[in-house]
């Protein structure tokens, strides 16, 4: 009974192999002059391909698999979630968490990553690998945070005496408990995302669709000339390049690599402006002490917004912080709003290599409620700076600043009133390397 | 500590080695399976087959799914073109494409952004025979 499985194991495979023998495509051309489709395909789009090649490898190489963490990337670590954790792998789970870089250790705190999906991912690469998975943690990418363990506590007054000690080290992980989480609650630069998949997608597949029956049309004039090429293994080059510079093949083909030129175009411009588009994260976060030697504790609530375009940028954060009350002092509070814009005027026109002129303009508000560090319990400033570059790395920056008190003017080179100007024109005069 | 373990191989990696072709025979009566896969991205993937005259059949038009698969029609004897496009989103991708005839796979390609295309492009040339 063995023999005759054995006998007949023989033979299945004997007749496999003559039969995927059977199945192997002849190679009708002269060796070495075979192509594949792909390089026939390539051939028949080409046409400057140098130009957008380079925009398209900086277009495709930019976004990770993982969604964009501009603004929501944690500070450190890692953590587990509660199935993982009960699971009997669960130390082997530790040290891959610990090797991934999920949990981290310094000045002795340990920081647990509260990055969800990429510690997911870690143990499941199917998640990144099949966009339906992908799909499902659109929600939960938005996510993200640490936790610190351990560390040192704040320089305070320990005994009363006036003067400030040095801080404490947490003797136990839970001394000290510093969290942040982050919610990105609008847009997303992660092209994976449904909304900026379909908006690549539906704008691109008119023009994809028309190109592909004029390249199969191609095809199809070409193997009707080489018939005996259609089952074969390859295409043979010198038919190809033959039939490429034909004057009769020719104006399609130039035809075709210019469609081809126009979408890779579009594609670049809509991933530009994904990879650059508006979003809002809120932000939570503390310090929690298990005893008052560590200092007080301390909350923070934030939001922050992102957005950029072509040689511009738009920052703007709102933050509340507070410290609570503290050996019978009341709690501090301040609340801070910032506004940042940058932007490049002038590209192309002046400045080293026509690099053009960058303007950058901040503005921030300050209001503080039993701070005593603080000089005024509300601050406003704002600033204008210009820096006109001069080489690849030097730049003479211009700079005039406003502030609601004269003293918060510090460093200055020149002061009116409550405006500062601040020049520096010394590179101009310096021997360059 | 436990070694690192590599990952496993994605839909796009499994299945057997390339099986390069430009066209295959196939019976009317052959049962004709397209399947594509993609790996590491969101991508639009359209299936086609053409006759002899130009005239197109849409076999599968979808996006933001990782396996694209159909079942050609029943043809009557000719030159058919098969052909297959992808728009990628973003990289690293990895496509698998096979054509099965009678459930054996006549053909395989594989294809990665090494190429740093978002736009992939194939085709098989299909004879159908009485």
């Amino acid at each position: 009974m063995i023999r005759r499985t054995h006998l007949s194991g023989v033979i299945a495979l004997a007749l496999g192999i003559s039969l995927s023998h059977a199945q192997e495509a002849p190679d009708v051309c002269k060796p070495g002059e075979g192509i594949t489709q792909t390089e026939f395909d390539n051939a028949l789009t080409a046409g400057d391909t140098t130009a957008v090649n380079a925009i398209l490898n900086h277009a495709l190489d930019s976004p990770a698999a993982a969604p964009n963490a501009k603004q929501i990337s944690a500070l450190g670590g890692s953590t587990a979630s509660p199935d993982i954790v009960s699971s009997s792998d669960f130390p082997s789970l530790f040290a891959m968490a610990v090797d991934t870089g999920f949990i981290s250790q310094s000045s002795g705190a340990t920081t647990l990553n509260l990055n969800f999906f990429a510690f997911i991912a870690a143990v499941q690469p199917r998640v990144v690998q099949e966009q339906e998975q992908y799909q499902r943690f659109t929600n939960l990418r938005r996510l993200s945070g640490s936790i610190t363990l351990g560390g040192v506590g704040d320089a305070i007054d320990q005994n009363g005496d006036g003067v400030v000690d040095d801080p404490k080290t947490a003797d136990n992980a839970t001394d000290i408990v510093t969290w942040e989480l982050r919610y990105r609650v609008y847009g997303s630069r992660d092209r994976r995302d449904r909304l900026n998949y379909m908006r690549l997608t539906e704008a691109l597949k008119g023009a994809d669709d028309t190109l592909v029956t004029r390249l199969t049309a191609q095809r199809r004039a070409y193997i009707a000339l080489h018939p005996e090429q259609r089952l074969a293994k390859f295409l043979c080059r010198p038919d190809v390049t033959a039939f490429i510079e034909n004057p009769a093949n020719r104006a399609t083909i130039d035809e075709i690599a210019k469609s081809d030129a126009a979408m890779r175009k579009q594609f670049t411009e809509i991933t530009n402006s994904i990879d650059t588009s508006l979003l809002v994260t809120l932000v939570a976060g503390g310090t929690e002490r298990r005893k008052d030697i560590f200092g007080p504790d301390k909350r923070l609530y934030g939001l922050r917004t992102s957005w950029a375009k072509a040689d511009m940028t738009v920052e703007a954060n709102l933050d509340f912080n507070q410290i609570k009350s503290f050996r019978g002092a009341p709690a501090q509070e301040s609340t801070k709003f910032g506004l940042a814009y940058n932007g490049t005027y002038l590209r192309d026109l002046v400045g080293y290599k026509n690099q053009g002129v960058k303007f950058t303009i901040a503005a921030a508000f300050e209001k503080y409620r039993n701070v005593p560090t603080a000089a005024y319990d509300q601050i406003e400033t704002a600033n204008l700076k210009i820096t006109y570059p001069i080489s690849d790395t030097i730049s003479l920056p211009f700079s005039i600043t406003w502030a609601n008190h004269t003293d918060l003017l510090m460093g200055e080179k020149d002061i009116r009133g409550n405006i500062g100007f601040t020049y520096d024109l010394s590179p101009l005069f310096s021997p360059q390397k | 500590m436990p070694a690192k373990k590599s990952a496993p191989p994605s839909l796009c990696e499994q299945g057997g080695p390339e099986i390069q072709v430009m066209g295959i025979r196939v019976k009317t009566t052959d049962v004709v399976d397209f399947s594509a896969w993609i790996c590491n991205t969101a991508a639009r993937v359209r299936a086609v087959v053409t006759d002899d005259a130009g005239t197109d059949q849409v076999l599968v038009d979808q996006t933001g799914l990782s396996k694209a698969a159909a079942t050609l029609p029943r043809l009557s004897p000719g030159a058919y073109t098969l052909t297959w496009s992808f728009i990628g989103v973003s990289g690293p991708w990895q496509t698998r494409i096979e054509v099965a005839v009678n459930d054996t796979v006549r053909y395989r390609h594989r294809k990665d952004a090494d190429s740093n295309d978002p736009f992939l492009r194939g085709f098989l040339f299909l004879d159908v025979v009485a």
